[in-house]
C-alpha cells in the first residue's frame, strides 16, 4: 500500500482594517484551487494569526508554501492587530528550506534577502510598499471591486503559478506579467478613464516585486 | 531655480496630477495607512511622510515615463 502524505500550505489572513480585510478576501481565490490540486491548507486567519500560533504549525506541519498576508516594513511582516510573525533578528530562519510569498510592504528589503540567503529556499515580495486602489462603496465586498483586482489579481497569478508547479522564477515573472497586462489595459481607450489614475501604483508595485533566493524551487 | 521653488512645482504638479482619481477611491499605502482622494492631496500639501511616499510614487512613474518604463512594462506582457 502506497501512502500518500499531502503537502500542507500556510496562509496568514489577518483582518483588522480595511487593507488587511481586502488581501485577506482576495486570498480565498487562491485557496480554492490549492483545495482542489490536494493541498491541506493551515489558514491562520483573524485572531489565529499570532507569532505563536505561526511558529508552532510551521515547526509542526513543515508546509511547503508559505503565503503572508499583512502589513510590514524592512525587516518584518505582522499578522493580526500588527503582531510580529516574522522578522529578521529572531525567527527569519523558520522560512528556511520553503518557498515564501508575502503581500505585505517592504519584507523582500531585508526580510526576504535574509530568508533567501538560506540553500533550497525562496522568498518572493516587494521591496518598497504595496500600494493599492480601492473604491469605497465595496468596503464589504471586497472581491466586487474591480479597481483593487487590478492589483490583487496579478499578485494571486504568483500564487497560482507555483500552485500548478512552475517554479517560482517562473512564477515572479508571471506576476510581473499580470501586472504589466493590466497596466497595457490601461493604456487603451477601452478603460475607464478613472481607472487609469491606477498606473502609476501599478507601475510602482511591478517595479518591486522581486525574488529573493532559489529561482528553481518549485512545489513537488 | 531654488531648491525650495522646485519642491512646491513638484508637489503642485503632484497635486494636479492626484486631481484624476476617482473620487469615491481610497489609495492603500500599506503600513502607512488608507487615504481618500482629498486626504492624500492633503498630505503632499503639507509634506508629511504619507505626502512624501506619495510623491515618490508619482515621480517615479513620471521618471519612468521618460525612461520607457511603459514600453518595458507592456513588452513584459508581450
Amino acid at each position: 500500500m502506497v501512502f500518500y502524505m499531502k503537502q500542507h500550505l500556510l496562509v496568514t489572513r489577518p483582518e483588522y482594517d480595511y487593507t488587511t480585510r481586502y488581501i485577506s478576501a482576495w486570498a480565498k481565490k487562491y485557496l480554492k484551487l490549492a483545495e482542489q490540486k490536494g493541498y491541506a491548507i493551515i489558514d491562520l486567519n483573524r485572531e489565529r494569526a499570532n507569532r505563536k500560533e505561526f511558529e508552532s504549525v510551521v515547526k509542526k506541519k513543515k508546509p511547503a508554501l508559505i503565503i503572508l498576508n499583512g502589513h510590514g516594513n524592512n525587516n518584518e511582516v505582522a499578522g493580526e492587530n500588527g503582531e510580529t510573525l516574522v522578522d529578521v533578528d529572531t525567527n527569519a530562519e523558520i522560512l528556511a528550506d520553503k518557498i515564501t510569498y508575502a503581500l505585505s510592504c517592504q519584507s523582500a528589503k531585508k526580510l526576504g534577502v535574509k530568508v533567501g540567503s538560506y540553500p533550497d529556499t525562496t522568498y518572493i515580495g516587494y521591496k518598497e510598499d504595496f500600494a493599492f486602489l480601492r473604491l469605497e462603496k465595496y468596503g464589504r465586498k471586497p472581491i466586487e471591486d474591480t479597481l483593487a483586482s487590478f492589483f490583487l489579481e496579478p499578485s494571486n497569478s504568483v500564487v497560482v503559478s507555483l500552485l500548478k508547479g512552475h517554479s517560482a522564477g517562473d512564477s515572479h515573472s508571471r506576476g510581473q506579467r499580470e501586472f504589466s497586462k493590466n497596466i497595457q489595459k490601461l493604456l487603451t481607450s477601452k478603460i475607464k478613464s478613472d481607472d487609469s489614475s491606477a498606473l502609476r501604483f501599478l507601475i510602482w508595485d511591478l517595479k518591486h516585486l522581486t525574488l529573493c533566493g532559489d529561482k528553481n524551487k518549485a512545489l513537488a | 531655480m531654488s531648491e525650495n521653488s522646485n519642491d512646491n512645482e513638484i508637489r503642485n504638479l503632484v497635486m494636479t496630477r492626484l486631481e484624476t482619481l476617482p473620487s469615491d477611491a481610497v489609495v492603500s499605502l500599506g503600513s502607512n495607512g488608507e487615504f481618500t482622494k482629498d486626504q492624500i492631496i492633503e498630505s503632499v500639501r503639507r509634506g508629511d511622510e504619507n505626502g512624501k511616499k506619495m510623491i515618490e510614487i508619482e515621480m517615479a512613474f513620471l521618471q519612468g515615463l521618460k525612461d520607457g518604463i511603459l514600453y518595458e512594462a507592456t513588452s513584459f506582457s508581450n
